[in-house]
């Protein structure tokens, strides 16, 4: 009878060896893939698909509420700009906007750490720099558009001559040919 | 960034150069790597910049992926209805 009452209501569990499936539960990277999952799937459904997409459309004939079929040839043949003189195309979709990174990345780093530094105004200028992102992008492209087709910036920079029309020399001249040329 | 690493860096006599390649950019590297990421994926995907600026010129050096979609069906469009008229003829 002393033996019943001392023992345990329970019995105590067998210590076992640890299964791949408890190793599996402790790991944190397994864990942290978990919590990282939602962000994954997030940036996969609404960013590279969508980019996906594109890229694939953009070879096939697809209209709205019609699917496209692949050509091959013609496609390659219309990307690759051989049925215009107007150079290859197939190119410029990918060097411009690798161009345009670069460029973006050397830029925003050296603002980035200019407006780190301590000097006057700086939440002012700060909140300067930000105007941009707040405006509508379409709005921020007219407003380039107007300095560069309207050579602000080219009157601002270089004085009136006598008998030259600055626009022929300006920055607007080289990007105006390419307005309705596309 | 912790202000301390600057200073020991300017004990040790680092330049201005040197800070910035081995303490600011090693610490920024994880922000630099998630920002270079969505600006490549937006810088590919735009089309509102592009088009409202140059749409796709000069000589079709600043297309982008969704500008030259839009404007080779332009292309296609009326090269197909120059073809009928010339056939309609």
């Amino acid at each position: 009878m002393a033996d019943i009452a001392l023992q345990p209501r329970t019995a105590r569990r067998q210590i076992r060896e640890a299964t791949a499936w408890d190793q599996l539960k402790a790991n944190r990277n397994w864990l942290g893939f978990w919590f990282m999952l939602p962000a994954m799937a997030f940036l996969i459904l609404f960013l590279a698909y969508p980019l996906g997409l594109g890229v694939w459309i953009s070879f096939t004939d697809a209209r709205i509420g019609r699917p496209g079929q692949f050509h091959r040839d013609r496609e390659l043949r219309v990307a690759c700009g051989t049925t215009r003189s107007s150079g290859c195309r197939c190119s410029t979709r990918c060097s411009t906007p690798t161009v345009a990174s670069a460029i973006k990345f050397a830029i925003g780093l050296y603002l980035a750490l200019l407006l780190n530094e301590n000097m006057p105004f700086k939440a002012m200028l700060r909140a300067l720099v930000l105007i941009p992102f707040i405006v509508p992008t379409v709005l921020s492209a007219l407003a380039f558009w107007w300095i560069f087709d309207l050579a602000i910036l080219d009157h601002l920079v270089v004085a009136e001559a006598d008998g030259i029309d600055h626009r022929r020399i300006s920055i607007s001249s080289a990007m105006s040919p390419g307005r309705g040329s596309a | 960034m912790s202000p301390s690493l600057y200073e020991a860096a300017t004990l040790d006599g680092a330049t201005s150069w040197q800070t910035f390649r081995f303490i600011t950019y090693p610490l920024l590297t994880p922000i630099i790597a998630v920002v270079m990421t969505f600006s490549v994926l937006f810088t590919f995907t735009d089309f509102q910049l592009i088009w409202a600026m140059t749409r796709g010129g000069p000589v079709n050096a600043t297309h982008l992926m969704a500008t030259l979609s839009l404007s080779a069906r332009h292309h296609r469009r009326h090269s197909l209805a120059r073809a009928r008229r010339s056939r309609a003829r």
